[in-house]
């Protein structure tokens, strides 16, 4: 071998191959559709991967700097004494936040799908269980603030916990330790970990069974009928680097939002405390006792079912826990034992898909109702007032759907999905604002729930929509043909753009501008992931 | 268009594009690396601290007791960083004038000058309390006033030194916290006191001398003291 044969780009490209694998790594091909424009669907998991990930490298950092006999000055000490400290504090409370909105994605997206049905129901299983250990390892991070938000957490859980009948006050030490405030905080920072390591130990077993049972194919290609299966044929292009260079562009994409979100909040003055990218204030304060005692906002729901005077006596708190969490989850459980029929289609299971349905809107009315009027009793009436008509309209509708459609009078359009998903932005858009009015005036829940139902009624029509969930088939030939020329340009304009953001980010203070540098990161991985979608359209016409 | 300008052009655009990716990717990376090395602990220079009583008043210098085998004691420059406040007379009860004296490292052979008494009679002086050979403290390193306590050591009796019980180190305070005895090859590290003559108010303001035992440096490795005070403490008479 002579010196030119060693510097040989080639040679040296393969031999990095040969030894790392790196071009033929064992993943599953999949089919061009998973990876075009309407595809996104199929890679909800990857999704939370990524963020779960980010979570891991940024919790490991700031577990370097926690100390639970002082939990409150730690978190000070990382927000105001460490470069970068609020930015990395910020985004993985956020990061976290994605991936539990992320995680009901993905579930409600294969529920509807019919994901659950053979041969996936051990592998929707593991994923019900993935999704209570993700409720759990925010609850836990989240009280490790040691800010009055955390000991209301605390509150809340030990008084839950202590209310299960026989085995209530083992549950409490095993949760909450022996009373002192060190052991309190020891044990949060414990069972944070250990529910981490949980999640990354049946994400794996889960992630293989995505694998071996391979990807749910579309619709079009199961004809609706379980066992769907991706099959491995000839024409699928290979996962490198085609799926390589995807994966990198929705990781882009994810971490640029996970970072730009919390980012933006953070630099607006008097965001709302449940939603605030920062730790509240110190439990011992003047301006905590302002503050009503609230849990984490991803378990506001379980919160305010307590306040239903239905649930009544000392076991309230586990009445309503029952009903609102341990329910819900034995069902998602034993869904796939449930409906065995071989049908995937949303409209062919009318019943299941409305639960479905009920579940979203329960849990997004149940959220924004604790957060409003967290601690008022609610009547059974009211209480039946606001629960019972989007499970009426919900229930009767999609019966109606499901006969009109299997009488062949009904056929979902591409369009009809995309007008549908408008109708439900509007909606969202107009129930912030009907919320904003509702926090100005301070109205009663009641006043407001009209309008939410109104809301939740399209939203619900509207999940009927994406619970049909086409793909579409390829991007418009013309759209395709317009991009190379204006495709350089743009992937230029990125270039310059990010690496001047780049240069003048480091500039910045990494303690009272850590915020903007998170901004400009955040957009350094938007921009980055928009060049790497075009160089994606322009060479592989995806 | 032929097949290799083809590949030509698509390697420039993906060389682009991993332009825009590299940015993205090494500015997560500094922003981690720098997560990961928090500033050290401490300040830049030697704060001036008002001495008070942990009621929050000032020490009076006038009020100070001569020849107390009680210990008081306060942190400087940093938290946790305890000193001795020590007024020193003779065994008759007579104030010593303490001037500054020029004092070697025998450790290294190195010279400083120590600082002076204060107060009306220029008896009042301040070092260190953390023993300079192993770090020990009050109440095993502790003052022997005149008249009041001795320590017999190889058949001679010291009095008016810092002795440490923990393996024997003995400093003299009217030379500056200078080595009396080993194990010890470093002398007392000395502080600058300021005496208000209007108000006979104390002021700590310097340190010179070894670094304190156990730091990189007298500027860090402990929290920083809040405030423009430091409390006196009167840790109790340890003959007792």
């Amino acid at each position: 071998m002579n010196a030119k044969d060693l510097i040989n780009k080639e040679k040296i490209l393969a031999w990095i191959n040969e030894r790392t694998k790196i071009s033929n790594p064992p993943l599953k091909k999949t089919p061009d559709y998973m990876r075009k424009w309407g595809g996104k669907w199929y890679w909800t998991g990857a999704l939370i991967t990524i963020v779960f990930l980010y979570e891991v490298i940024t919790g490991l950092v700031l577990l370097l700097y926690y100390n639970p006999s002082d939990p409150y000055g730690a978190t000070q000490y990382v927000l105001n004494n460490i470069p970068y400290g609020s930015l990395l504090l910020s985004t993985h409370l956020y990061g976290a936040y994605a991936m539990i909105v992320l995680v009901y994605v993905h579930m409600f997206r294969n529920y509807f799908a019919g994901a659950y049905k053979k041969p996936r129901e051990i592998q929707w299983i593991i994923g019900v269980i993935l999704l209570a250990l993700t409720l759990g390892v925010g609850y836990f991070g989240y009280s490790l603030t040691g800010d009055v938000l955390s000991y209301d957490a605390q509150d809340v859980g030990k008084g839950i916990a202590s209310s299960i009948p026989v085995i209530g006050n083992m549950l409490v030490n095993i949760g909450f330790g022996n009373g002192t405030p060190t052991s309190l905080f020891s044990r949060f920072l414990g069972w944070h970990i250990i529910f981490a390591g949980l999640i990354f130990v049946l994400f794996g077993y889960h992630f293989y069974l995505a694998e071996a049972n391979s990807m749910l194919p579309s619709g079009k290609v199961s004809k609706y009928k379980a066992p769907a299966i991706t099959e491995d044929t000839p024409d699928m292009k290979p996962w490198y680097p085609y799926n390589f260079l995807y994966m990198i562009e929705l990781g882009m994409f994810t971490l640029g939002f996970v970072i730009l979100v919390p980012s933006i909040l953070g630099m607006i003055p008097s965001v709302p405390i449940l939603l605030s990218p920062f730790p509240g204030p110190p439990p011992t304060s003047l301006a905590a006792s302002l503050i009503p005692a609230y849990p984490p906002w991803f378990l506001l729901f379980a919160y305010k079912a307590v306040d239903f005077s239905i649930f009544q006596g000392t076991t309230s708190a586990l009445q309503a826990m029952t009903v609102f969490t341990l329910l819900p989850i034995i069902y998602f459980l034993a869904v796939p034992f449930i409906d065995r029929k071989e049908s995937l289609h949303p409209l062919d299971r009318p019943i299941i898909t409305s639960f479905g349905i009920l579940s979203i809107v329960y849990l997004i009315v149940l959220s924004i109702w604790g957060a409003f009027t967290p601690g008022v009793i609610i009547s059974i009436p009211v209480m039946l007032e606001v629960l019972l008509p989007p499970a009426i309209i919900t229930i009767t509708s999609m019966i109606i759907f499901s006969k009109l459609w299997k009488n062949g009078k009904l056929s979902v359009k591409q369009r009809d999905i995309i007008i549908s998903f408008y109708i439900f932005i509007t909606g969202l858009i107009s129930s912030i604002i009907a919320l904003s009015v509702f926090i100005s005036d301070q109205k009663d829940f009641q006043t407001l729930s009209f309008s939410i139902r109104l809301i939740l009624l399209i939203g619900s029509i509207s999940f009927f929509g994406i619970g049909t969930m086409k793909i579409t088939p390829v991007l418009p030939e013309n759209k395709i043909k317009a991009f190379p020329g204006i495709g350089y340009i743009v992937i230029v304009i990125i270039l310059v753009l990010s690496w001047i953001i780049a240069l003048s980010a480091i500039r910045l203070n990494p303690y009272h501008q850590a915020m903007l540098v998170g901004i400009l990161l955040g957009s350094i991985f938007i921009l980055s992931g928009i060049s790497v979608a075009i160089y994606r359209r322009v060479v592989y016409k995806e | 268009m032929s097949d290799q300008i083809d590949n030509s052009r698509r390697n420039f655009l993906k060389l682009l594009v991993a332009g825009s990716a590299l940015a993205a990717a090494g500015m997560s990376l500094g922003v981690i690396v720098q997560t990961l090395s928090p500033p050290p602990l401490g300040i830049s220079s030697f704060p001036t601290l008002l001495l008070v009583d942990q009621n929050g008043n000032p020490i009076k210098a006038s009020s100070l007791p001569l020849n107390s085998p009680s210990a008081l004691q306060f942190n400087y420059p940093l938290q946790n960083t305890p000193n001795f406040l020590v007024n020193i007379g003779d065994e008759n009860g007579n104030p010593i004038k303490i001037d500054p004296v020029e004092v070697i490292i025998p450790a290294t052979g190195e010279k400083y000058t120590s600082f002076g008494g204060v107060g009306k009679n220029e008896s009042i002086v301040s070092y260190s309390a953390i023993c300079q050979h192993l770090g020990c403290i009050f109440p095993y390193l502790r003052f022997y006033p005149a008249g009041v306590e001795s320590i017999n050591l190889k058949g001679k009796n010291y009095t008016n030194v810092f002795h440490c019980l923990c393996h024997g180190s003995t400093y003299d305070p009217i030379q500056g916290g200078s080595v009396v005895t080993g194990p010890t090859v470093h002398p007392l590290p000395s502080l600058k006191l300021l005496w208000d003559q209007s108000t006979d108010e104390l002021y700590v303001s310097n340190m010179v001398g070894p670094t304190i035992y156990g730091r990189t440096s007298d500027l860090t490795g402990e929290e920083p003291i809040t405030g423009n005070s430091t409390s006196v403490v009167n840790s109790g008479n340890p003959f007792q």
